[in-house]
């Protein structure tokens, strides 16, 4: 797994590649704490370069959304591979997260 | 006709061993001809699976081992995952509340929930000292594509080639070269059978014109038979229908480039 961040004048942008489970999920934890710990509320998570993403995973979007949602922030998801739509759908999460098209929509929706 | 596959997965390793895990599902199921949602499905579950074992069942310390099995046959694949932690009681797991509001969301018990969703079958044992899981998986049968580019000398060295599913960014290279290797050895009549290219991009394109370009400059042919609707459509595009001679058949194709090549002697 890969996670680059990027930061837009709406939101923080993190784009995630490769594959994200219970073993390097801590990574994606971390590196999106580090920055809600810094004061960042709007996070864009971009999942298009993500080709495999468990619960260990999922774990941690939930985790980062509820703190940015405590602070009025939100994290949104854009361009979702049908597979993890796939997933994020049978989890049970698809209502927790605004989850857009593309980048330019989900860093726009802020 | 079934094939059993093993994987012990040392505790110590815990969490790192994942990703060797889910190589071993993918593999099974790939093997058992699933097709790609399946082997998607079942690297989920067992993924899930293990590490709701290594979770829960030995609480993260001292981690034991687990043992997967798994009995591979054409269209179905079954996992049995056995460990020696903490008995597990999946009744004792509270259900996910879909659609649960964010204050709702506990993270437990997702895993567990998306096995039974992406697996045919999910049942839990304890038996033995220990904790066995079974889960099947099945999907009709793929038809296995063959691994490489078939070439074959024909009557009147007339060189056959037959590519497979997609000739694109990937796969085209290796046809680009099976057929440069041949042109350097002077074989300018090539037949290239299209029955099982199920897409071609302009990488392949570029790869067959090319070749015949070679071909047509060394007084030889290269033509092309069995063109499926949709890869022909392509080639119409492109024009490339008023390059290539194009034959219904393998049959129809010999007989007609052993004639042209007799008469051009």
């Amino acid at each position: 797994m890969e996670i680059s961040v990027t930061e837009m004048n709406r939101a923080t942008l993190f784009t995630i590649s490769g594959r994200i489970d219970s073993s390097n999920a801590n990574q994606l934890g971390d590196a999106l704490n580090a920055r809600i710990d810094a004061g960042t509320l709007n996070i864009v998570v971009d999942l298009e370069k993500v080709d495999y993403l468990s619960s260990g995973g999922l774990r941690e979007l939930v985790g980062a959304l509820k703190r940015v949602k405590n602070d009025d922030g939100d994290l949104r998801l854009c361009s979702l591979p049908p597979r993890i739509q796939d997933v994020l759908e049978l989890a049970g999460l698809d209502a927790l997260f605004q989850v857009f098209e593309t980048q330019v929509l989900a860093v726009g929706s802020f | 006709m079934q094939e059993i596959r093993q994987l012990t997965v040392l505790g110590r390793y815990g969490y790192d061993s994942i990703p060797t895990i889910t190589q071993f599902a993918a593999e099974a199921a790939k093997a058992a001809l699933l097709d790609q949602d399946a082997v998607f499905h079942c690297q989920m579950a067992v993924d899930e699976a293990c590490t709701n074992i290594i979770e829960h069942a030995y609480g993260e310390k001292n981690v034991g081992n687990i043992e997967i099995t798994c009995f591979v046959e054409p269209g179905s694949c079954t996992f049995q995952i056995i460990d020696h932690g903490k008995p597990f009681d999946p009744d004792k797991v509270p259900v996910p509340k879909i659609g649960a509001s964010l204050q709702d969301i506990r993270p437990g018990g997702i895993g567990l929930h998306l096995m039974r969703h992406l697996m045919d079958d999910v049942q839990f044992e304890f038996a033995q000292g220990g904790n066995k899981l079974t889960m099947k998986k099945s999907s009709a049968p793929q038809a296995t594509p063959p691994q490489s580019i078939q070439i074959q000398q024909m009557p009147q060295d007339i060189w056959l080639i037959q590519p497979y599913d997609r000739l694109d960014a990937t796969t085209a290279p290796e046809l680009e070269n099976t057929l440069i290797d041949l042109l350097q050895q002077g074989r300018f009549w090539i037949l290239v059978d299209m029955a099982q290219v199920s897409y071609i991009s302009s990488r392949g394109l570029k790869a067959l014109a090319s070749a015949w370009r070679q071909a047509d400059n060394n007084n030889g042919a290269l033509a092309l038979c069995n063109i499926n609707p949709q890869v022909l459509s392509v080639f119409e595009t492109v024009g490339f229908t008023q390059i290539f001679t194009i034959h219904p058949s393998q049959n129809a194709a010999l007989s007609a480039m052993s004639e042209q090549k007799i008469s051009k002697k």
